[in-house]
């Protein structure tokens, strides 16, 4: 018999078009709308930084090391003691492996120049920085390294200054490279044998850990999201309008005259609430993963929130239809469509992330069956698993759970409701 | 067959039915006559098991079904006030619904959905969207759904309420049919005078939530046997003349129409002369001036002082 009534409620739910837009095509054309206008919004991440560097060589490098090592050999330094004579090529080092490395090759276009375009560089805003090595500069950090007594030479770094972040990030990098060799320098002239790795290690304070990170979510993921969970609380208005009309219409009681039991009728408007929630969920994420291939990996525990949200949407619809019949009043039903619907999608973060502007408002948004669902598949989205959901599904389906209660105890157990 | 008790209902302050009793005996159409706030549709929905009395017991069959209604629930078929029905279900889907409702299955719901509609005339209308009917129409299907399961007893709550006269003269005829036929049991509210008059066996009067009268046609009309009830008609009134007969020490009640005032007047008393002369004296063009016969809303303006419409 529950069966009979929520068919008839599907039924009627079809043959009303406009129900069907609020419910389904609302949604789609928010999420298209928001997702594309506030698309900056959602996807300005961490800045990008782009240099590009001049560089430039007064004189080979190779010729320099090939002299160091010619009158260390002379004065009877035993080859050996050089090591790998490629270790000696500071500056090689520097431009290839720092400049052009790994690391920094995507934000670094570095341009090895000749000495007569250096006025042209210094004049191209386009340039971030210009580093300049000087004559014998390789020859003389070897000479104060091997801890001869020669002054330790310097590089010049020619910086744009209206490039800000940019030039500064340049200095900081050859910063780092300057102390490194002057470190070296001092361990040589000291007589001192420290391995440099071991060194700049200890000198870190406290544990280098690895952050796992989630996966960034798009403006149509969060959006597809936000209008799912926004517009799942119409349903609850929607069956309680429909069941509002049986009470003024006097079709209830007519079901009630017809020796249907008070208590089918009440759980097939929760049924029917918990059932429409359900598919509309599922019509809504499959338009965004068709068209937007916003895509859950873990099918089952999308369900699962899907499920949980929808009960706490079929424990709203109860609860506005007992009190409807409770106060003999559609009042509720459209204060609630009209009001509380909208300070729901607010507090829950339907219409931007409040809850990125604090803790405790986001708290406060997860008190909410919209925000604690929103939250639930946004976690989803960015990779989680269900344990990491498990919370969010017990308080859904907790929050339905406590609405069907109340409104077993509000809804009229006797009497007519006209 | 089905008896109300000593019945009466408080909403909060207002008592909306005192001390009513009624019985309904299988096969006959009782009439509940009463202008609008008279307590019928309280009396109704005690009837049809909707509400509970505040004092008094209602009886089906000799048992108290105030606390177990399921035996009257299944032997009644209730029509409400209301068109109540789904708008955007068409004829043969809502009697489906309603049909499975009362546990109607299969073949069964099927034939009897066809009978159905063959009956209230709407066969070839039954794919057809109920809001797209006339007013008429959905009367007749209101009380088609309510035949579904073949009642014992058909509680009929002013069925025939906002249509045009044609579709009310259907739906009279088809009450008077299925009474006839099927040895069906009618219990029909109205505050249409004419069409309780048409219909009933028996009548219970109600007004303000008593019970004023009851009886067979005959009986409640005997209450006028010692009285006339004369109709003055005229093209206009004047409130001297009007003041004049309503303080007429022979005239019990005056009933004022637009253009017919209603008297009752004692049998032994001849006032013709009298209301002529009261004419020429207040310059009223009498048209017609006669003694007629009783009608019940003569019977409730005596009892009342007011007419059934007022």
């Amino acid at each position: 018999m529950i069966f009979q009534l929520v068919k008839k409620q599907l039924l009627l739910l079809w043959r009303n078009p406009v129900q069907i837009f609020l419910l389904l095509g609302l949604p789609i054309i928010l999420i298209l709308i928001l997702s594309f206008a506030l698309a900056g919004f959602m996807e300005s991440g961490s800045p990008k930084l782009e240099l590009k560097v001049a560089w430039l060589e007064h004189e080979d490098e190779a010729d320099q090391v090939e002299r160091f090592i010619n009158e260390m050999e002379a004065i009877g330094a035993p080859a050996e003691a050089f090591g790998d004579s490629e270790d000696l090529h500071m500056i090689t080092m520097l431009r290839e492996d720092i400049f052009q490395g790994e690391d920094l090759q995507e934000m670094i276009e570095l341009e090895v120049i000749q000495e007569d375009e250096k006025a042209d560089v210094l004049a191209d805003d386009s340039f971030s920085g210009l580093i300049e090595v000087p004559e014998n500069f390789t020859y003389d950090m070897l000479q104060a390294i091997s801890g001869q007594d020669t002054a330790k030479p310097d590089l010049t770094l020619h910086v744009n200054q209206e490039d800000g972040i940019y030039s500064s990030v340049l200095s900081q990098i050859l910063e780092q490279f300057d102390e490194n060799l002057t470190t070296q320098a001092f361990l040589q002239q000291n007589d001192l044998d420290v391995d440099m790795n071991e060194m700049q290690a200890a000198s870190n304070v406290g544990e280098q850990t690895q952050i796992e990170q989630l996966d960034p979510i798009s403006s149509r993921d969060y959006y597809t999201v936000a209008m799912a969970v926004f517009t799942g609380l119409y349903v609850a208005s929607t069956i309680g309008f429909f069941a509002t009309r049986e009470r003024q219409d006097q079709v209830f009681d007519r079901i009630i005259v017809g020796d249907m039991p008070r208590w089918m009728y009440f759980f097939s408007i929760l049924i029917s609430g918990m059932i429409i929630a359900f598919i509309q969920l599922l019509i809504i994420f499959g338009f965004s993963y068709v068209v937007f291939q916003v895509t859950f990996q873990d099918v089952l525990a999308f369900l699962l929130t899907t499920f949980s949200y929808a009960v706490a949407v079929g424990g709203i619809t109860v609860l506005l239809t007992a009190i409807s019949y409770r106060f003999k009043s559609d009042a509720i039903v459209g204060f609630f469509s009209g009001v509380v619907t909208s300070i729901l999608a607010f507090i829950g973060g339907s219409f931007f992330p409040i809850g990125e502007l604090s803790e405790m408002i986001q708290r406060i948004g997860n008190m909410t069956p919209n925000g604690s669902g929103l939250s639930a598949y946004i976690q989803l989205l960015r990779g989680s698993g269900i344990e990491e959901i498990s919370n969010y599904l017990i308080y859904m389906i907790g929050f339905g759970a406590l609405m069907i209660i109340v409104a077993a105890i509000s809804f009229p157990k006797r009497g007519s409701t006209r | 067959m089905l008896e109300l008790v000593d019945i009466s209902k408080h909403f909060k302050k207002i008592e909306a039915v005192k001390a009513l009793n009624m019985f309904i005996e299988q096969g006959e159409i009782v009439g509940l006559l009463g202008p609008n706030g008279a307590g019928k549709s309280t009396a109704i929905s005690i009837l049809s098991t909707l509400i509970e009395p505040t004092q008094g017991d209602v009886r089906f069959l000799k048992k108290s079904v105030i606390k177990k209604p399921s035996p009257l629930r299944k032997a009644i078929g209730v029509v409400p006030q209301e068109i109540a029905l789904y708008p955007q279900l068409s004829a043969e889907e809502n009697l489906l619904f309603f049909g499975r409702i009362y546990r109607l299955k299969g073949s069964t719901l099927k034939q009897r959905v066809n009978e159905i509609l063959e009956q209230i005339g709407l066969t070839e209308k039954r794919k057809a969207l109920v809001e797209s009917f006339s007013g008429g129409m959905k009367r007749r299907l209101n009380i088609g759904v309510a035949m579904l399961h073949s009642p014992q007893i058909l509680i009929m709550d002013e069925p025939t309420v906002g249509i045009d006269p044609q579709s009310r003269s259907y739906i009279l005829e088809t009450v008077k049919r299925l009474n006839k036929e099927n040895q069906m049991t009618v219990v029909y509210t109205s505050h249409y005078m004419e069409e309780v008059d048409y219909l009933c066996d028996r009548i219970y009067i109600m007004d303000q939530g008593n019970l004023i009268a009851s009886g067979t046609k005959e009986e409640i009309k005997q209450i006028l046997s010692s009285e006339n009830t004369i109709s003055i008609q005229a093209d206009h009134w004047s409130e001297a003349f009007i003041a004049r007969l309503k303080d007429h020490e022979s005239v019990t009640n005056v009933h004022v129409e637009e253009k017919e005032i209603t008297l009752i007047t004692p049998k032994e008393v001849n006032l013709f002369s009298e209301i002529i002369s009261m004419t020429d004296k207040y310059d009223i063009s009498l048209r017609s001036l006669h003694v007629k016969s009783p009608t019940l809303e003569d019977v409730f303006l005596h009892l009342t002082g007011r007419a059934l419409r007022d």
